[in-house]
């Protein structure tokens, strides 16, 4: 997003969040079309003593002025430039992962053309092992003119990435020459697993399961923040928890009860053991599956306003539902979602923990999906679907 | 309008400005011609096309037609190396125009720019014209303007692009201001442009003022040296007898400046000035032509003057008067070039060999150069004693018996004269020559209507004793003809009469201003002028047009004579040049008394060869350092490109086996262009299974094969180990099976959907 309307957004919110980015190093690059340009000139040159043509001569002369002005012009935009890289969001692989930069032109007098921002690869920067190259493109910033840009690059691998060095240049206005100012700003971000949906799973029937079965015991009713159901007032029930307008209703006093915390949850099993049988490429590919199906329960779910829990046993995971304190908060479960996103794109499938397969227990009355990079039952066949979903309910998988 | 959108109209603009600057140059139609409906075409193109970057041709016919275009310019070329400029730049002006018609994306854009400079360079080269000066007036901001949009559009086409290669959804959430909104940078954009060609043209200006003129002058040849407008020729004979309308034509041939010898203005002095240029000696009766003697042609008697240098060719009389005379050709043509009578020095910037005998110059080849030399001279005075035996050869007899030397005899007796041919020359040579001379002006009528004699019959007689009326060559060829009947050596010169000269003194010869008359030995060291046409007759012939449009073309010429003055000529006089610099005459006098050993002049002349040489090699050095220093920075460029990408590749998968196993996943770039071909391309961002399994609906036999070339893709890929043979071999085979599937049942892109479908 390149606009002044953004421009004066960002100058009605005040003075910026963020501080500008140092530069560290202003470069001259030459170029292919540069290199000719000069080359050319050269001729030039060479015609007009040759023959003593003014008109060479003159022409001589305007190729070196478009040189000069070539590298003054470029060189003088940049210099008053200000940078700064604001949080870069998450995205998922096959998405774009947008880099958001704040562009201010500091100069009183001249304007910048033609600037394109782009991260600088380097040892600190592994951004290039994830994603493609984020560039984002400005046309026109006026003198004393600030601007949001966006950089989309193309996720590409799940995993988080470091940011160290952006670099903003220009070839305008000839082309001929290129001037580059480079800002330091370490950041980090992170690519999420590409959700790839799961064959024939049908969430909602496992949490409807899970629910029917806490609710058919009244010992699972409890202090929990979903309402499960009605029944009749027993003396030495809290006054606070009689229903009365269904009293009045029905004529007689009943109290509402709760589910006790946990039930109706759908908890996530993310299995990533390796099939034996499963050679190491054949094996990581059947983990980055089900690392995705996972991230695809995850998000379904959240999205059908299901409380989902992860657990990652090998890679020491475990993340529980949302519960009291924000019920009904939709942001709640989007930070929810997020984190278990954020725990799916950081697993580090070489430093698995082969020895922790077995979750903890599961909470009563909790579905299960249980999802399987090979080793489970039902493990074996080859190719992108050998990776299991099972649900079940209650006890432990 | 956003840079996107007008970079095509101003790129159109710009083409057409370079091939207009070139057809200027060229001075031919076929050029203008062949360039006007192919513009017009990429003009009306983008008005239809749904995206201004399509191109017009299909990539294969651009190909062709740069092919042909190269391979015509490079046989030409092998033709006649001497015209490379003008064949390289036909073909450049062919390859613009095609890159017109072509523009995709903005390297064709790129690559038609540059074209444009490469066109507008090559007029440069092939005419000093003002036209093609106030072209490039017009040419240059509008070439700084298309190329400072170009930056800018292709910037945010390359924007554009990197956003089509996103899903639809980031692409929507991307691109959600338009790119007319982003832009309003017009003004600025024009406030740049203007700085820019304020520096440019100070810079332009700078060089040109401070460029040291001289220094590695002719190293490389003539190259690069074009003339200033439009070739014309001069013949050097004369031709009787033809019949038509001489050429009024009032092209201007070259322009003439004469001051005396304290550099004052002495035009006013001269009513005319004749411009000598073939001198003729020879006469045919059965073809009617007058020839200069091919063997004085051949030998050159002395003098060839050294470009840039002044140098005496006789000793001047005392006592007379010795003028300056400036010539600045428009043109130039092979074939005498002209001089006045009894010239001293002569000073050109190119080489000019001089004919003795003739006291005349010729240029030996029509290679193309701005031409101008500076004589020294005085008009009708003898020539030097200088023991030069040419100076005494008698010309071969002519008309000594016959009706013209009856016609002759009659004349003289009637003026109380006589004359014995056997003498070369007698004290009423001069009365003589004059009697005749006025007996043609005032017996005979002047006219631009030429007739054809009788088979037969010799043109001068006709001239004499039946029409009685004929043109400049006809008086110069019966005053000759005259004079030889009765022993007097004459000889017909033609060239040009200067008497149009403006309020600066200046006159300008015109080609219409092309006459003839007669050299007569009138001493034995004299040849004096006579001009025999009728005066009215003349400068009626030579009256300047009036009108409108003969004021318009006075003042275009005023404004031509001032850009060959002050830009074509600038600091480029020969004298001028040739004198050494005072800092370099001051240290010539201190090292000849210092060291006793030279006189200043000896010294100043040596300095000044030294130095010559010094600059000539110095031009050479700067000239191979910067082809150097461009070798180098090509090479750098291309180092750094070719390791950026190599580190690139690196960093992302440290393995010493990638490479190999890129050469082995050939099959997957296979297979996406089989997919593309049969009409099904995948997305960037769409995975190559999801991608297949979508196509299976269309196509289900592309399913299985397709799902086992991506598996072996993955594996070379990501898997780090190299396939084995047979699996490669599996993978070709696949890659067969899923073009096959391709090729029956319905189109797949329903199936698959759109590059911008869901």
């Amino acid at each position: 997003m390149t606009s002044l309307a953004s421009a004066r957004l960002s100058e009605a919110m005040g003075a910026p969040a963020q501080p500008w980015a140092p530069p560290t190093r202003r470069r001259f690059h030459p170029t292919l079309p540069g290199a000719a340009y000069a080359t050319v000139t050269l001729c030039l040159g060479a015609g007009a003593l040759n023959s003593q043509n003014n008109l060479l001569f003159l022409a001589f002369g305007g190729a070196i002025g478009v040189l000069l002005v070539s590298g003054l012009l470029s060189g003088s935009m940049l210099m008053a430039v200000q940078a700064r890289r604001e949080q870069v969001e998450p995205a998922p692989v096959g998405r774009a992962l947008v880099v958001r930069y704040t562009i201010r032109n500091a100069s009183r007098f001249i304007p910048v053309f033609a600037v394109t921002v782009g991260e600088t690869s380097g040892a600190r920067a592994t951004w290039p092992l994830r994603i493609g190259r984020p560039l984002a493109f400005i046309a026109y910033l006026g003198p004393g003119r600030e601007a949001v840009v966006d950089a989309p690059g193309l996720a590409m691998r799940r995993g988080e990435i470091a940011f160290d060095r952006f670099r903003i240049w220009s070839s305008f206005p000839f082309g001929v020459a290129t001037k580059s100012v480079e800002f330091r700003a370490p950041a980090l971000g992170l690519v999420r697993p590409e959700p790839i949906e799961p064959p024939a799973l049908d969430l909602a029937a496992v949490r409807e399961d899970a629910r029917r079965a806490s609710a058919s015991s009244a010992a699972h009713a409890g202090a929990g923040d979903e309402f499960l159901s009605l029944r009749e007032y027993v003396p030495g029930d809290s006054m606070r928890r009689i229903a009365w307008r269904a009293s009045a209703r029905r004529g007689e006093l009943v109290v509402r009860e709760h589910a006790a915390p946990g039930e109706g949850d759908l908890w996530i099993h993310l299995d990533l053991l390796p099939s034996p049988s499963a050679d190491e490429v054949e094996a990581e590919r059947l983990q980055e599956i089900a690392i995705g199906m996972a991230a695809h329960v995850v998000e379904t779910s959240t999205a059908a306003r299901t409380r989902v829990g992860l657990a990652v046993p090998a890679a020491g995971v475990w993340i529980a539902p949302r519960h009291a304190g924000a019920a009904g908060s939709r942001a709640a479960d989007l930070r929810s979602r997020d984190d278990m996103l954020d725990a799916l794109a950081r697993i580090d499938l070489a430093a698995l923990d082969t020895s922790r397969a077995q979750p903890r227990a599961w909470p009563a009355g909790a579905g299960v999906v249980r999802v399987d990079a090979g080793a489970g039952p039902g493990h074996g066949a080859a190719g992108v679907n050998a990776a299991d979903i099972i649900a079940s309910r209650g006890a432990p998988a | 309008m956003s840079p996107s959108l007008s970079i095509h109209a101003w790129l159109r603009w710009t083409a057409a400005l370079a091939i207009a600057c070139f057809a200027v140059a060229d001075g031919g139609l076929l050029v203008p011609a062949a360039a006007t409906p192919v513009w017009l075409l990429a003009w009306l193109r983008p008005k239809t096309a749904t995206d201004p970057r399509d191109g017009i041709l299909p990539r294969s016919a651009v190909l062709a037609l740069f092919l042909a275009v190269t391979g015509w310019a490079a046989l030409a070329v092998y033709g006649a190396p001497e015209n490379l400029v003008l064949f390289v730049s036909r073909a450049v002006s062919a390859l613009v125009l095609i890159k017109l018609l072509d523009r995709r994306s903005a390297r064709d854009r790129a690559q038609a720019l540059g074209l444009c400079v490469f066109l507008a360079i090559g007029a440069c080269l092939t005419t000093n014209s003002i036209w093609l000066g106030l072209l490039l007036l017009v040419f240059v901001p509008v070439l700084m303007r298309t190329s400072m949009l170009h930056q800018v559009a292709s910037g945010e086409e390359a924007r554009i692009d990197r956003l089509q290669g996103l899903r639809p959804a980031d692409q929507r959430r991307l691109a959600s201001l338009s790119a007319e909104t982003q832009w309003g940078g017009g003004r600025a954009l024009r406030g740049a442009l203007l700085c820019s060609l304020a520096f440019a043209f100070v810079a332009s200006i700078a060089v040109f003022v401070t460029a040291p003129r001289k220094l590695g002058f002719g190293v490389f040849g003539e190259w690069a040296a074009p003339p200033v407008g439009s070739v014309t020729g001069f013949s050097s004979e004369v031709r009787l007898g033809a019949s038509g309308l001489l050429s009024e034509s009032a092209t201007p041939v070259l322009d003439l400046r004469v001051t005396d010898q304290s550099r004052a203005d002495a035009s006013s002095q001269f009513e005319h000035v004749y411009l000598r240029g073939a001198v003729l000696e020879n006469y045919d009766k059965d073809s009617g032509r007058w020839r200069a003697t091919e063997k004085d042609n051949r030998h050159y008697q002395s003098g060839n003057p050294a470009p840039g240098r002044s140098e005496r060719v006789s000793r001047p009389a005392r006592d007379l008067p010795v003028y300056t005379f400036r010539i600045e050709y428009r043109n130039r043509a092979p074939g005498p070039l002209f001089t006045v009578y009894r010239t001293v020095t002569i000073a050109s910037d190119t080489h000019l060999p001089y004919l003795r005998d003739r006291d005349t110059l010729v240029i030996e080849s029509d290679a193309a150069g701005r031409l101008a030399c500076t004589l020294e001279a005085q008009i009708d005075a003898p020539l030097a004693r200088q023991g030069d035996t040419n100076w005494l050869r008698r010309l071969p007899e002519l008309f000594r018996e016959g009706a013209i030397r009856a016609e002759t005899d009659r004349v003289l007796a009637e003026a109380g004269l006589a004359r014995d041919p056997a003498l070369l020359t007698t004290p009423d040579d001069g009365r003589i020559v004059r009697a005749l001379e006025q007996r043609l002006q005032n017996a005979y009528e002047y006219t631009t209507e030429m007739t054809a004699p009788n088979p037969g019959e010799d043109p001068i007689e006709m001239f004499l004793f039946r029409t009685r009326r004929g043109h400049c060559e006809y008086f110069a060829s019966a005053l000759a003809a005259m004079c030889r009947s009765v022993g007097i050596d004459a000889r017909v010169v033609t060239g040009y009469v200067a008497s149009e000269r403006d309020e600066a003194g200046v006159f300008t010869v015109r080609e219409s201003h092309a006459h003839a008359w007669v050299e007569a030995r009138v001493e034995e060291f004299h040849w004096r002028t006579y001009d025999p046409s009728p005066a009215e007759g003349v400068a009626a012939a030579h009256l300047p047009p009036g009108g409108v449009l003969a004021a318009t073309r006075s003042l275009l010429e005023r404004l031509e004579r001032l850009w060959i003055h002050s830009v074509v000529s600038y600091r480029t006089s020969p004298t001028e040049a040739s004198r050494p610099p005072q800092w370099m005459r001051r240290l010539a006098n201190r090292l000849a008394v210092g060291e006793r050993r030279a006189s200043p002049s000896e010294a100043q002349s040596e300095i000044a060869s030294a130095a010559k040489t010094v600059g000539k090699w110095l031009g050479v050095f700067v000239i191979v350092a910067g082809a150097g220093v461009g070798a180098v920075m090509l090479a750098h460029y291309i180092a750094r490109r070719l390791g950026a990408r190599r580190a690139r590749i690196h960093a992302s998968i440290d393995d010493p086996t990638l490479p190999d196993r890129m050469r082995q996943a050939f099959f997957y770039s296979d297979l996406l262009d089989v997919l593309r071909k049969g009409g099904a391309p995948k997305p960037p961002w769409r995975p190559p299974l999801e991608h297949l399994s979508r196509l299976a609906d269309a196509r289900p036999g592309a399913l299985g094969p397709g799902g086992r070339l991506v598996d072996l893709y993955y594996a070379s890929r990501f898997g780090r180990r190299l396939l084995s043979d047979a699996e490669v071999e599996e993978a070709r085979r696949l890659v067969r099976e899923v073009q096959g599937a391709l090729a029956t049942g319905a189109h797949p892109a329903s199936a698959v959907g759109s590059r911008h479908g869901p």
